[in-house]
């Protein structure tokens, strides 16, 4: 980010806290506003608390809870029990949400195993099962007829706080809140959850591990929950138990569903929504749960992201950025500049990588079978044969998303593959790309690659490579691949060659020396297939290692040193191009009969 | 063990009722892949409506038939307006079950708007009560029990021995590959929707009568036709019939032996163990993608 | 023996041009097929095959050009109009109903065309008749439980169930063995005699190019040959479309 980008963000984290401590003051000690509208702002605060950890969480991993009051629930009776004996309420906060977020990372460490709606389904399942525990654990929890809870004590004020000064504890939580939800939105970790909600796989072959991501994610999120419950909890000086039933989940979903993901804001948007509704509607219930009802069919029909998220996508669109770029005249990338970009990137390739005996099976069918090869450190090997051949599974294998019902070895050198997980294959510095490209949908093409290039440190330390800085390293590749119009751009944005040249721009922020290239010429008209020749012969040239696989037989054939043609997953022919050309035995396997092999020899 | 026959008889008659929204449920979802969270609401609505028409002299085994038809259209209408406009993108799952929870908030408030707030009474087609192994067991109950299961039936027969059923399994197998053959998408839709939600309607008609009319009727319901579903698996329709009885059973013999106040503890505590642990459920059917 | 009476019509495809996400699948593609007709359309992945063929069914509406069978412009909703026509496909992968027995499955083949009991029956008959052995005696096995070359010949039964006058065939030989591929290919051209009128998409020409009279080869969305399977050209074609010029 420019430095112009990085004082406008500072300057607006910087006017939200002094905004918020001066509500804070506002409201609290100096008695500008009356009771009731103090309350008011209390339960606004706290509110936005709940919904932005429930917000945050669908919005970075895609994971929606149900079941989030659990640690609104959690905060709270920690904060009840403890003050008891005279816990500071910063002890207090810190207790409730390291409880709360080891159980929550506990949980998404299972995430992954489900889709989104079972995982929902689930934490709804854990809603209700809290709404139990509450109601039969009285010691604790004071049973379905609730628990007093005592005056907060600071390790900063000399007294305890009284009741109706507490909502300056809610109003400067709510502000940190907001400004952790922005800031974790703009760092590292809020980018590489979005790699991960946006694609499994190719997170996987960045070197990110999905449930690690997501368990993280859910700590944090848990966590911050717990605070909700704690301020809740000092705020109204007693803890009702209906404030953590499956209903009030629903209330948080509103809220976020209402807000729209993605932002502190859509939270706050969100939660102020639910804290208004109910004091409109006064004592009527009934028609608090209509408006909610109905506004969230309303929203997710119309709106489907939800408020903030809709009226931002309106101003994206009104400022040009939502278009596909189609026709914006580009400088194709030429070969020697190729070459010079990666030599600085990557080192050569030192090992070669070698395949014995890999045999892959899916109910019955063989799709690989007692394949053996090797790709020498530098070299191109090209790897052909009709659909159904096992091509992809060979490179599945290599990244790891298929295991080998056998194999005798894959080896990296001396570094045994198949024991490395899908996440574990970058830091072996291999790379992959990918047919369809699979860019993450919410990354930038700048964030995306700033993400891969962080990642990649420990991997450019270990070659001893001069550029470390993934900053640096984001800024050229952008300007060696002409990738600088689009650097902004979302991958929906961008033409598919251009998303293309941005998948090979991930595998050199990675650093790979090993790179697999599934179908890098499917979908490419002519002009974009020789810019990708040229970049291909670039990335020979400064001695990368590739292993490429399309039904471009002929692209194949005149960039590879070697070629592998496989058929119905036996290796059929291993040669230079020349010789698998005129070989009879691929031609029979494309062509078919004695006949036509004859014709085609000879024609 | 004395009363432990009349105990589990009486799960089984309790858990007819969940295993038709179990039912109900499975077929909405295996037919357009959408959990719906409103179909117990849409039952109850059509029962407090039928409810005013008894009241206004229409016969009790009438109000039966209304109720499913009143039901079957509300279902065909939430398809049509709130479920078919949001596509068939990759989150559109989660989409439309927070859409059917929006659904089931605005009818819950609504009942509470048109007839307010007081519990009310509703009529039995059958009165008194049979003595079995020693428990009362309510007459109106046992024919409960006995429509639920003919309803169930027909429905099975539907799905299996007609050409449209078959096309309707069909469809929820593959709905990519149903509309190449030329089955109709929104037609096996729309039927599926009436089915599921009559069935609901079914369930709230003669829970009405067993406990009392009120917005909240078929709530507690819903939960363990939920966790009987989830027994069964997500997508199968006679795992969900079975998870239904089950549920019931074991709902029944944690009330009896453990606790009344245990009941719902023990309800969820299986929601969660077979969520974890088994989510395709015990029969249910593998999915392609991540359950 | 009386003479095979062609019953399909005439599918003519003009200038398609297809998109769909970002990519250009189909760049101006034209392509008559003639009632009675048995043709192959060949070419690698990528090059628009499957879009083509599900453009001939009127399974996709394309993002521009016309689409005409018998002379008529086909406009929204085509599928119906098609099926209605008799153009019956088997797609790619076959997509038979896992979950259902060999006897629904086939059941469902007939379903567009809305038989009675009696006629259902009768069709049921005749293709059965058609089916190796294994599905003959075992018309309760979920289909999902059948063998690559089974399902292959159980999709092409649940096609011919609807009594078709055209079949789109897009890819038969994916992941059989090649005697397996023989069989059906076999029932193609038994088709194709009694008057059916065939297309076949294929990656690989061996089978085919025996039992095809006209050839189209795609590549990289656009027609590079078009004409009779046995004109030199056409093997020209196939060579320097697959594996590029000799140097």
């Amino acid at each position: 980010m420019s430095r112009a980008a990085t004082n406008t963000v500072a300057l607006r984290w910087v006017s939200i806290a002094i905004a918020g401590v001066a509500l804070a003051f506002a409201v609290g000690p100096l008695k500008m506003v009356g009771d009731y509208p103090q309350f008011i702002i209390a339960s606004a605060s706290f509110y936005f608390i709940a919904v932005l950890s429930v917000n945050m969480l669908a919005g970075l991993c895609g994971i929606w809870s149900m079941g989030h009051t659990a640690y609104i629930a959690l905060g709270a009776y920690i904060a009840a029990n403890l003050t008891k004996y005279g816990v500071p309420l910063e002890a207090i906060l810190v207790a409730a949400a390291a409880a709360a977020g080891i159980l929550g990372f506990i949980l998404g460490l299972s995430a992954g195993r489900f889709s989104v709606l079972y995982f929902g389904l689930l934490t709804m399942a854990l809603a209700l099962v809290t709404t139990e525990v509450v109601s039969h654990w009285v010691v604790v929890t004071g049973g379905d007829d609730g628990m007093k809870v005592g005056k907060a004590i600071s390790i900063f004020l000399p007294a305890p706080i009284e009741t109706k000064n507490t909502v300056v504890i809610c109003v400067l939580l709510a502000t940190a809140v907001y400004l952790i939800g922005d800031a974790v939105n703009a760092s590292q970790f809020g980018r590489r959850w979005l790699a991960v909600k946006g694609q499994r796989t190719a997170a996987m072959a960045i070197g990110l591990k999905p449930h690690v991501e997501n368990a993280t994610a859910f700590g944090l999120s848990a966590a911050i929950a717990s605070s909700s419950g704690v301020a809740m909890a000092f705020s109204v000086a007693f803890i009702d138990p209906v404030a953590f039933s499956l209903d009030a989940s629903i209330t948080l979903i509103v809220g976020t569903v209402v807000g729209g993901i993605g932002s502190s804001l859509g939270a706050l948007v969100g939660s102020g929504f639910i804290t208004a509704v109910p004091e409109l509607a006064r004592d009527a219930l009934a028609v608090a749960n209509f408006v909610y009802g109905g506004t969230m069919v309303v929203v997710l029909l119309f709106l489907r992201q939800g408020l903030v998220p809709a009226f931002r996508a309106r101003i994206r669109r009104w400022r040009g950025h939502g278009t596909v770029k189609a026709g914006a005249p580009r400088r194709a990338v030429d070969a020697a500049a190729m070459g010079a970009l990666v030599s600085r990137l990557m080192p050569p390739a030192r090992h070669s990588l070698s395949l014995k005996n890999v045999s892959v099976h899916f109910s019955g069918l063989k799709a690989l079978d007692d394949v053996s090869f090797e790709v020498p450190p530098g070299t191109a090997v090209g790897l052909i044969g009709p659909n159904g051949a096992g091509k992809t599974s060979l490179l599945n294998v290599l990244s790891g998303f298929y295991e080998p019902v056998s194999a005798t070895s894959v080896t990296l050198g001396d570094v045994d593959v198949l024991a490395a997980s899908p996440s574990g294959r970058a830091a072996l510095g291999m790379g992959r790309t990918f047919q369809h490209a699979e860019l993450f949908p919410e990354l930038s093409i700048r964030d995306m690659l700033l993400t891969v290039a962080g990642l990649a440190r420990p991997l450019r330390r270990a070659n001893r490579i001069a550029l470390q800085d993934p900053v640096a390293i984001t800024e050229l590749i952008l300007d060696g691949l002409e990738l600088r119009p689009y650097a902004n751009s979302l991958p929906a944005e961008l033409p598919f060659g251009i998303q293309k040249v941005a998948d090979i721009g991930r595998v050199l922020a990675i650093g790979a020396s090993v790179v697999s290239m599934d179908e890098p010429f499917s979908g490419l008209d002519e002009h974009e297939r020789s810019e990708l020749r040229a970049i291909l012969r670039g990335m020979h040239s400064a001695g990368v290692s590739i292993l490429i696989i399309d039904h471009a037989v002929q692209e194949v054939l005149s960039l590879a040193d070697k070629v592998v043609v496989l058929d119905f997953g036996r290796l059929l022919a291993y040669g230079d191009p020349a010789s698998i050309r005129r070989d009879p035995a691929v031609m029979k396997a494309y062509f078919g009969s004695a006949h036509q092999v004859e014709v085609a020899a000879h024609g | 063990m004395g009363d432990f026959p009349a105990v589990v008889i009486s799960g089984i008659v309790s858990g007819s009722t969940y295993a038709l929204l179990a039912l109900g449920i499975v077929i909405i979802f295996r037919s357009t892949d959408t959990v719906n969270f409103a179909i117990g609401d849409t039952g109850t609505l059509a029962v407090f409506v039928t409810g005013s028409l008894i009241a206004a002299g229409l016969p009790i085994a009438a109000g039966l038939l209304v109720a499913i038809v009143l039901a079957g259209l509300m279902g065909v209408a939430t398809e049509r307006l709130l479920i078919r406009p949001l596509g068939h993108s990759r989150n559109v799952l989660f989409i439309a079950l927070v859409i059917t929870i929006g659904l089931g908030l605005l009818i819950h408030a609504g009942i509470f708007l048109g007839w307010g707030t007081r519990s009310r009474s509703f009529p039995v087609l059958v009165p008194g009560s049979a003595n079995i192994f020693g428990i009362a067991l309510a007459w109106n109950k046992i024919l409960a029990a006995v429509i639920a299961a003919a309803a169930m039936g027909a429905v099975a027969w539907f799905f299996t021995k007609t050409a449209f059923g078959t096309a309707m399994r069909a469809t929820a197998e593959d709905p990519g590959a149903a509309r190449m053959i030329g089955i109709d998408a929104g037609r096996v839709a729309t039927i599926a929707w009436f089915v599921g939600s009559g069935m609901a309607a079914i369930a709230a008609f003669f829970l009405a009568a067993d406990t009392s009319l009120n917005a909240s009727l078929t709530i507690s319901a819903l939960f363990r036709a939920f966790a009987g579903v989830f027994l069964g698996g997500l997508t199968s329709m006679a795992g969900a019939v079975i998870g239904g009885f089950v549920i019931g059973v074991l709902d029944n013999i944690a009330g009896r032996y453990i606790s009344a106040n245990y009941r719902d503890t023990i309800v969820f505590a299986v929601i969660v163990l077979v969520l974890f642990i088994r989510p395709a459920g015990v029969l249910g059917a593998g999915r392609k993608e991540r359950v | 023996m009386a003479e095979a009476k062609i019953r399909g019509g005439k599918i003519a495809v003009t200038n398609i041009v297809h998109r769909y996400a970002a990519v250009l699948a189909l760049n101006g593609v034209s392509l008559d097929v003639e009632p009675g007709s048995f043709t192959t359309v060949l070419g690698p992945n990528g090059a628009g095959k499957s879009t083509l063929a599900q453009i001939l069914c009127g399974i996709i509406r394309p993002t521009g050009g016309s689409v005409q069978v018998d002379g008529v412009e086909q406009t929204k909703h085509a599928r119906r109009a098609f099926i209605e026509q008799g153009v019956v496909i088997v797609p790619e992968g076959r997509r038979l109903f896992g979950q259902l027995s060999v006897r629904e499955n086939l059941v469902l083949g007939a379903y567009g065309a809305r038989c009675t009991g009696a006629e259902m029956n009768r069709r049921l008959g005749e293709t059965l008749a058609l089916m190796p052995q294994a599905l003959q005696a075992g018309q309760d096995r979920a289909a999902a439980t059948l063998s690559g070359g089974e399902q292959q010949m159980l999709a092409l039964g649940r096609a011919m169930m609807a009594a078709p006058r055209t079949i789109v065939m897009d890819e038969p030989s994916l992941g059989l063995a090649p005697i397996l591929i023989d069989k059906v290919y076999e029932v193609l051209g038994q088709l194709n005699a009694s008057g059916v009128t065939v297309v076949v998409i294929e990656q690989i020409a061996a089978h085919a190019m025996r039992y095809s009279k006209l050839l189209t080869v795609l590549d990289q969305g656009r027609v590079v040959y078009c004409g009779s399977v046995t004109d030199t050209a056409a093997t020209e074609a196939l060579k320097v479309g697959y594996l590029g010029h000799a140097e």
